[in-house]
């Protein structure tokens, strides 16, 4: 049986993609910042480990928790969106660390605390949760500033990270999972279910050669 | 004579600007960690009109540098200041501090300081303001080993730089991108910038 970690599963695109990724078969591993409030999880039958995704100590927790466990596929869902209309000169340096701390060191931070666990797996994979709005060439609609940058750098990380850990035998692929309905958005956008549709069938096909890409829901590839 | 502010001109980045910029009969404004030494100094002449500390990392630094330059006209703004901390580092060893300080010196920095001297560069002539990006920010392209902090920071300044073009065309603003970095080889990045910056065409976003 495969399996597959996700953190920020408590709601939003990962609690979907913990209810999917349970309902095909996959052994799945949800992390919350406070398991004492993930009711909808658990009912997915997920198992449940408490991750704060910014916090090295928390990620350091999690590793040994895990020490030993093969994983399939860790995928570094959680993600944060701050002040998205502000413009240049109101973008403060707090709200870029939090953001970047969350949205850029979070992913590498996880995948590094779990590779011996992706490398004892069969598919020995690392995903990214990217966005459109980390496309520099389709940007001409400007806004988002500390989400934007957290995005692009993300897709550079992942990129480079990619080059490195692929002659490891480890698919370290980006995926966007579209405009979807979940609190990020204010409920405006795609059905969460039907973009984690899109998301679960792109995971399920994964293979080394994919590693570097930036895929979305969809199934086509994002312009860096 | 047109003026432009180069921070990071103590660094070779930065005087190499500072340089071609003089060459080419600008004045030239100059904002660094530490002064310039004699030979720099000497280097750029009469050009050189006024030096000012500037560390990216501290807390005011940009309102700083605003304030120094009151209500003066800016046709240009090179940021040259960076850091490249950490690119020796494979993945497993990069730490959160190190990769978040990176994003605020070579990503942060150069937007809130943009954003501070939006009246200067209003008040220029085509202002055009300069980030150096080079191959590292340029995402899936560049080869460079490891370099994660320099290629996370450069490639989300990039990102910056097009969404001040989007909003800051309305006033004129051209927002240049160099990805040709002068450590990889490619020849007259310095040129490249300032071609980009003498001609009427460029158009607000625009990589050389
Ligand atoms: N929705 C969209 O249209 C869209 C588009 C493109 C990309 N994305 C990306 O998709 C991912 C999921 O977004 P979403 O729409 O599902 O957002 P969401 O509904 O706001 O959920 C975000 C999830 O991330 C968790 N999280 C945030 N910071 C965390 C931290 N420091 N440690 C651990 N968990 C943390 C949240 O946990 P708490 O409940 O504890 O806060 C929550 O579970 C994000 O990476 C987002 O950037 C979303």
């Amino acid at each position: 049986m495969a399996s597959i970690l996700i953190s920020g599963a408590n709601r939003g695109i990962g609690l979907e993609m913990a209810r999917q990724f349970g309902n095909a078969g996959w052994q799945v591993i949800g992390t919350v910042r406070r398991p004492d409030q993930a009711d909808a999880l658990r009912e997915t039958g997920a198992r449940i480990e408490e991750l704060d995704a910014s916090e090295p100590a928390s990620l350091d927790a999690l590793a040994e928790r895990l020490e030993g466990e093969p994983i399939d596929v860790v995928f570094a869902n959680a993600g944060i969106a701050r002040n998205l209309e502000a413009g240049p000169a109101d973008v403060a340096a707090d709200e870029m660390k939090e953001v970047f701390a969350t949205n850029l060191w979070g992913p590498i931070g996880l995948a590094c605390a779990l590779k011996r666990n992706v490398l004892a797996s069969e598919r020995k994979t690392v995903i990214a949760m990217s966005s459109l709005m980390s496309s520099v060439s389709a940007n001409d609609w400007g806004t988002q500033y500390s989400y934007r940058a957290s995005k692009a750098a993300l897709n550079a990380l992942w990129s480079a990270l990619a080059r490195e850990w692929t002659g490891e035998g480890i698919t370290c692929t980006l995926l966007r999972p579209g405009f979807v309905a979940t609190e990020m958005t204010g409920n405006r956008g795609l059905p969460v279910a039907e973009s984690v549709a899109g998301l679960c069938r792109v995971v399920e096909s994964l293979r080394l050669s994919d590693s570097g890409r930036i895929i979305g829901y969809d199934g086509r590839d994002v312009p860096w | 004579m047109s003026t432009v502010l180069i921070t990071g001109a103590d660094t070779d980045q930065g005087l190499a600007h500072a340089r071609a910029f003089a060459a080419a009969d600008w004045r030239i404004l100059a904002a660094g960690t530490r002064p310039l030494d004699d030979a720099a100094r000497a280097s750029l002449g009469a050009a050189l009109a006024v030096e000012w500390p500037y560390d990216p990392l501290k807390d005011g630094a940009a309102e700083d540098l605003a304030h120094h330059l009151g209500a003066e006209a800016l046709d240009a703004v090179v940021f040259a200041s960076e850091t490249r901390e950490g690119i020796d580092l494979p993945a497993e060893e990069l730490t959160r501090d190190l990769l978040v300080e990176a994003m605020l010196v070579n990503t942060y920095a150069p937007l809130h300081l943009a954003a501070c001297l939006q009246p200067s560069l209003a008040a220029g002539e085509a202002p055009a303001i300069v980030a150096l990006v080079g191959n590292a920010g340029v995402t899936g392209s560049s080869v460079m080993p490891h370099g994660f902090p320099l290629k996370t920071s450069k490639a989300a300044l990039r990102q910056m730089w097009r969404n001040l073009a989007v909003e800051w065309r309305d006033w004129g603003c051209r927002c240049v991108v160099s990805v040709s970095g002068a450590q990889t080889g490619c020849h007259d990045p310095v040129d490249r910038v300032l071609a980009a910056i003498a001609d009427p065409q460029t158009p607000h976003y625009c990589e050389v």
